[in-house]
């Protein structure tokens, strides 16, 4: 690789890798984050613990704690004596609910509830499982438990060649779909920040001194490697931060569902893979753009246009895991506008096969080129025609042109 | 071979003929003015010169032949509008410029702090581009332009936004290249500059050379056989003279025709006129400029 390229790649890092613009692209999706996950964990804390009453006659209810759910305590019990002190009780709103057991609660089975304001389910499942745990209080603690929850079925698919669990998917085989998700979140403000550039470049004809020291395709392919470079920058960054709020979250509850997250390498370099050839193509294609408009507004507003495919695939998300390899969704698989985020979120749900992933990434690269090709001749013939678009077809034409009359 | 060779160019964009034919050659070790008026074709000579546009028609050789990328460091190249990034603080700016010509950044670093030192610019080192005034921003940019020591300068407007003491360093500096063995080629509107400072020029108008030569022959060519003459007396009567119109406390004398200067020269000196100067009327630039472009006063559209 020569040195302008290098130089170029070098310059464009270090320019916009300290540029206020880029830090706020670091902290901005992670503080999006931190807000949503604050503001979930405000809601809970404004959430009263339930009071239930419960007037039980029998004493079936020796037990009267459970394991709390993250989050959220369990409703406080309150035993009332009777029927009258329950709707006294009731009436002064020191219970919500009442339930009301029989005497001969194992052989009657019919329990009365009473509320003004139907317990919400939380309640409902926590009172049944209270009634489970106290009639097996005789068993072992492992069949209680077995009782309380459903057996976890470990699905074989022989056709998709991926393990499930009845309990819904293996958070390590959603952390592709994850990081198919931050490369789009880093897309838009690379993508930002090589477009302003380019329309600087344009408006104080700092294109043209640059042209006079390199090639278009190595003033391209050093911009390229900047954008690659931030992308690449961004998604450290932010998955260093995950795995810090992975191992604090860890010691904050370390039974938590995270514990043993199993990560496959492999799906792990198809998507790193994909990423990096997903983000050439990307900024080739933009850098394009900037060369074949004029104005920085009208970059800006038609790159904005052009990174609409990229979001494409979150909206045909149910269409495209139905059947993965039914013509739509190869086709959608292998068009370099979505074949990134498209196999990332397949990836969650079917094993990809490594031919699916070269040949997108095949695909991607080669039509990178064809942008970087294009954009260099739109460089040259399009750049310094200040105020005057270049048309695709003419400058084919003109690529002709040039060829036929060169002297 | 001459740095410089072009031979017919013409270039068309879209219906507009920018330059129709163009041809000079510029001599190794001089300052070529390149001058036109707005929309001649001179800034499009200048890109096909740097090869950012190629000729339709015509040829064009460089340091020696067709351009190519290693003769590129061997070039500098300062557009019309000032093309460094604004955003970015002036040393970091200039400093990747020369990485693009190829210097160390070594030698970048030592050589900018002595032009920026000779400019005065030393102390606005790491501040934005933008946070400069015009003419600090121009003189950056004319370092730009030179930091590499190109054997090949071609400047589009050096002097634009420069106030009269750094229009003087500019110029001390582009007569310093010059005894180094720099050419340059000046695109300037400025003509008492160019008189000044440009060996020899081509005037470009409506896309075509219609003017090539040296500043001196050019003048000559274009005298008129006038004279200025101040005398400390009243101007006596002149046999040989047509007409006699004052100019600055003298006379601009129009001889009539067969008539000599040297004659009237002679008259004076046998009259024993009290003559405080006496010279031959040359055109200036301007004049000449004028003259030539008034005569045709339509120009291109701008490219």
């Amino acid at each position: 690789m020569s040195s302008p390229v290098l130089t170029i790649a070098r310059y464009h890092l270090r320019k916009n890798i300290w540029s206020r613009s880029f830090l706020s692209a670091v902290l901005g999706v992670p503080s999006l984050a931190a807000v949503t996950i604050g503001l979930i964990l405000l809601l809970f804390s404004f959430i009263e613990t339930p009071n239930i009453g419960v007037v039980d006659p029998g004493r079936i209810l020796q037990v009267t704690t459970m394991q709390e759910p993250i989050f959220l305590e369990n409703p406080n019990i309150i035993f009332l004596s009777d029927r009258s002190s329950a709707l006294n009780a009731l009436d002064s709103e020191v219970v919500d609910s009442v339930y009301i057991l029989p005497a001969d609660y194992p052989t009657d089975r019919s329990i009365e509830l009473i509320y003004y304001i139907k317990p919400s389910l939380t309640v409902t499942k926590f009172f049944n499982d209270l009634m489970t745990i106290n009639l097996l209080n005789a068993y072992p603690e492992e069949v209680i438990a077995r009782f309380l929850t459903s057996p976890i079925i470990i699905i074989h698919s022989l056709q998709t060649n991926r393990v499930f669990s009845s309990l819904g998917p293996d958070l390590g085989s959603l952390l592709p779909a994850l990081l198919g998700c931050l490369y789009i979140m880093a897309i838009y403000p690379v993508s930002e920040m090589l477009v302003g550039a380019l329309g600087e470049e344009r408006a104080n004809r700092t294109m043209e001194i640059v042209l006079t020291s390199l090639k278009p395709t190595e003033l391209i392919t050093g911009k390229l490697i900047a954008a690659a470079g931030m992308v690449l920058s961004l998604l450290t960054i932010w998955s260093t931060m995950l795995g810090l709020a992975y191992v604090a979250v860890m010691m904050i509850w370390p039974q938590s569902q995270l514990t043993n997250i199993q990560v496959s390498l492999n799906d792990l370099l198809q998507i790193v893979l994909l990423m990096v050839t997903g983000m050439l193509f990307t900024s080739a294609t933009l850098i394009f753009i900037g060369a074949v408009l004029q104005s920085e507004e009208e970059v800006k507003q038609v790159s904005g246009l052009t990174l609409m495919p990229f979001m494409l695939p979150i909206y045909l998300t149910p269409f495209l895991l139905g059947n993965q390899t039914s013509p739509f969704g190869i086709i959608m698989a292998l068009l370099p506008f979505s074949s990134t985020t498209i196999i990332a979120i397949q990836s969650a749900f079917e094993a990809q096969s490594w031919w699916k992933i070269l040949a997108a990434a095949g695909i991607q690269i080669a039509s990178a080129g064809f942008f970087v090709w294009l954009g260099a001749r739109a460089f040259r013939y399009g750049m310094l025609r200040y105020g005057k678009r270049i048309r695709l077809s003419e400058l084919f034409q003109r690529q002709t042109q040039r060829k036929s009359r060169r002297v | 071979m001459n740095p410089v060779e072009i031979a017919h160019i013409a270039k068309k964009f879209g219906s507009t003929q920018a330059v129709s034919d163009v041809s000079f050659d510029v001599f190794p070790g001089e300052i070529f003015g390149l001058l036109g008026p707005n929309g001649a074709g001179k800034t499009t000579t200048i890109r096909i010169l740097l090869d950012l546009f190629k000729p339709d028609t015509g040829s064009v050789s460089i340091l020696g032949g067709p351009m190519s990328e290693s003769k590129k460091s061997r070039i500098g190249y300062l557009p019309e509008e000032r093309g460094l990034y604004q955003d970015a603080p002036l040393e970091e700016c200039l400093l990747f410029f020369a990485a693009l010509k190829g210097m160390s950044k070594k030698e970048a670093k030592i050589r900018l702090t002595e032009y920026l030192e000779r400019f005065d610019l030393l102390e606005h080192r790491k501040k934005k581009v933008k946070e400069l005034s015009k003419g600090m921003q121009q003189k950056a940019q004319v370092i730009s332009t030179v930091l590499h020591h190109p054997e090949l300068i071609l400047i589009d407007e050096p002097f634009s936004g420069l106030d009269p003491i750094n229009t003087q360093m500019v110029r001390d500096l582009f007569s310093d290249l010059r005894k180094g063995g720099s050419t340059i080629i000046m695109s300037t509107h400025q003509m008492h500059l160019v008189e000044e400072l440009c060996d020899r020029l081509a005037l470009i108008h409506r896309g075509r050379d219609v003017l090539y030569g040296s500043v001196s022959e050019i003048r000559r060519n274009y005298a008129t056989g006038e004279v200025r003459l101040s005398l400390s007396g009243p101007l006596p009567e002149l046999p040989g003279v047509a007409l006699a119109t004052p100019e600055n406390g003298g006379f601009r004398l129009s001889l009539q025709p067969g008539i000599a200067p040297v004659d009237l020269l002679v008259t004076l000196a046998n009259m024993r006129a009290p003559v405080e100067k006496f010279e031959i009327a040359m055109p200036s630039l301007d004049e000449i400029f004028i003259k030539i472009v008034g005569e045709n006063p339509d120009t291109l559209e701008a490219v």
